[in-house]
């Protein structure tokens, strides 16, 4: 499956983590430790005034611009967020084909939202299958989350992430000249069916199992914990990346999560917040992109760049 | 890929209470409360406090999760079947569930001890869901699949009041399906029909249309459905069976493992304010 284009918009604004913590109701020590073993400093987030739908523009125009060689408006759209309910409207609403250029041509709309921080990978599969099945010509992935209207504790998720707000947009069709996604992977752990329902305890033991749910995902998508390939990360915290290289034998410099610390975990989007890092990198072909959703949805797939070897 | 459904392996109930309110839950209120307001808010809709059925929500009676429901049916359909073996779970709803987040399919997957199952929950379709969910799963299992579960819950508590809710006065209930394209016994589906109610109509013609569509006679078919369309019916059709509204999406799944095995078919319906929908099972005499 070809992308043929992507683009990204993440709040501009930033927001100190340790007053998440602390509007949470929790102390400055916990705020100030969280920050430093948790490895996230600001959380992004929409300035005011800035609402979901004019982020959603914001990407489409960039999908427009960034076509990556001939691109054919979509038929498709596939509206993917975290969390089941935004802070304001979301997608815009009424005849969506009217309300930007990109979606001029647009015949079908799906809305993702069961897999939690994992949709993307789940819509992404979608898109392939209906790509291949020929229900689709052209699909375009509109995703994001934003807390800016929600009470500022609804960013920290104790002992866990803090959350920002961002947006990724991807154009995908079946050419085979250009950068393609490939080995689309995605697994249920039935046992975290809880998900945000479950108590401290459940979700504590959801956390413990991040090591696990990853290595299984990464031995699925054949990836080599020896080589050069980088794995371009949600941003659950830096903690939980540092325990799985120490105990899985993967170098750290492998795992891209360079936004965490200015940016925290923005719910789907974080790995393909890092697209245009790894597509201007001169020395990665294709890099695996992963993510771990609350209720036990791990998603995963490979990108390799144009005329990459196989 | 012909497909019998066994009408022994359509397990359903009415439920009370499955899990009592805690005194503590009550300091979760303005969390709710605010959680219900931005709900509306995120479908473009002002909230005022005299919207709200937080305190019901949270501190009524009779509070049953869905995943509890499922909990105590599931026991029932694995005494009349092998359940180990199962490809796909579908979930089918119209109400919300009491608890936010919990995926019943994995809950229904973790239950039985299943590691490699398609699980998806199909909603937003009103109450077509159960119907839409079965055309689904039956389309799954065409693709070499052999074995799945249709699961339907809805329970009585909303977050919101709603005029809608409050006259169709819910009760809390669950179905569970079993579907196997091994299984010959019971009846054939004759498939999925969905048609615009033509304004000013009643539903004689869409009914007959999707009769015909379907591939069922008329005079051998009896026609589960709402009271409200089934009143207004006038074809020569075999019976009327009418379902309880108050069972919500498993209402005509729960009429339909009631009915006698005596070589009719059976056109399960349900209507919204703008189409009818359908599912077509038949008899021997099809």
């Amino acid at each position: 499956m070809r992308l043929a284009a992507f683009a990204k918009h993440v709040g501009q604004d930033r927001l100190p983590v340790d007053r998440c913590v602390v509007a949470a109701g929790r102390g400055a020590a916990e705020a100030k430790a969280f920050s430093r073993i948790f490895g996230i400093s600001h959380v992004a987030a929409l300035p005011a005034g800035e609402t979901i739908a004019q982020s959603l523009s914001t990407i489409m125009d960039s999908l427009l611009a960034n076509a990556q060689g001939p691109m054919d408006l979509p038929d498709t759209l596939i509206y993917v967020h975290a969390n089941p309910i935004h802070s304001d409207e979301g997608l815009p609403k009424g005849e969506l084909a009217e309300t930007h250029a990109l979606l001029a041509r647009l015949e079908h709309v799906y809305e993702m939202d069961q897999h939690c921080c994992s949709t993307l990978f789940w819509a992404l599969a979608a898109a392939r299958n209906l790509l291949e099945k020929g229900e689709a010509h052209s699909v375009v992935i509109l995703a994001g989350d934003s807390f800016a209207r929600l009470p500022l504790s609804e960013r920290y998720v104790p002992a866990c992430t803090a959350l920002g707000d961002a947006f990724a947009g991807l154009v995908l069709d079946r050419r085979v000249s250009g950068a393609q996604i490939v080995d689309i992977t995605v697994r249920s752990h039935p046992e975290f069916y809880y998900g945000h329902f479950g108590t401290d305890h459940e979700t504590r033991l959801f956390n413990m199992q991040h090591t696990r749910l990853v290595k299984e995902l990464l031995d699925r998508l054949e990836y080599s914990s020896g080589g050069e390939e980088p794995i371009i990360a949600h941003n659950v915290n830096r903690f939980s990346w540092d325990k799985f290289c120490a105990e899985v034998s993967v170098s750290r410099e492998h795992i891209w999560t360079d936004l965490l610390p200015h940016v925290g975990h923005c719910c789907s989007t974080d790995a393909f917040l890092m697209l245009d890092r790894f597509m201007t990198a001169e020395d990665a072909g294709s890099a695996v992109l992963i993510s771990v959703g609350q209720g036990g949805f791990v998603g995963g797939c490979r990108v390799r760049k144009s005329g990459s070897p196989t | 890929m012909t497909l019998h459904v066994n009408l022994d392996q359509i397990v359903w109930a009415e439920f009370g209470e499955l899990e009592p309110p805690q005194p503590e839950w009550s300091e979760q209120f303005d969390y709710w409360e605010d959680y219900v307001r931005k709900f509306f808010r995120s479908n473009g809709l002002e909230f005022n406090s005299d919207d709200s059925n937080v305190q019901q929500w949270l501190m009524g009676e009779e509070r049953a999760p869905f995943a509890a429901m499922v909990q105590q049916l599931l026991p029932r359909l694995a005494k009349r079947a092998d359940l180990d073996i199962t490809d796909a779970i579908l979930f089918a709803h119209w109400l919300p569930d009491l608890h936010m987040g919990t995926s019943v399919t994995n809950f229904m997957m973790h239950e039985l001890g299943l590691s490699d199952c398609f699980g998806f929950a199909i909603s937003d379709r009103g109450l077509s869901a159960p119907f839409f969910a079965f055309d689904s799963l039956y389309k799954y299992l065409q693709a070499g699949r052999r074995k799945g579960l249709l699961a339907i819950a809805d329970q009585k508590h909303l977050l919101y009041k709603s005029d809608l809710v409050s006259r169709l006065n819910p009760k809390n209930s669950a179905c569970i399906i079993r579907v196997d394209v091994e299984n010959k016994q019971g009846f054939r589906y004759a498939g999925y029909a969905r048609c615009a109610l033509q304004k000013g109509t009643d539903g004689n013609g869409t009914v007959a249309q999707m009769l015909k569509e379907l591939g069922l006679d008329q005079r051998s078919t009896t026609l589960i459905g709402p009271r409200s369309l089934l009143d207004d019916i006038r074809l020569p059709v075999g019976s009327l069976l009418p379902t309880q509204d108050e069972l919500v999406c498993s209402a005509p799944f729960a009429a339909f493992s009631a009915v006698q095995n005596d070589g009719c078919n059976y056109l399960l319906l349900c209507q919204d304010e703008k189409h009818v929908t359908a599912l077509g099972f038949a008899g021997r005499a099809s």
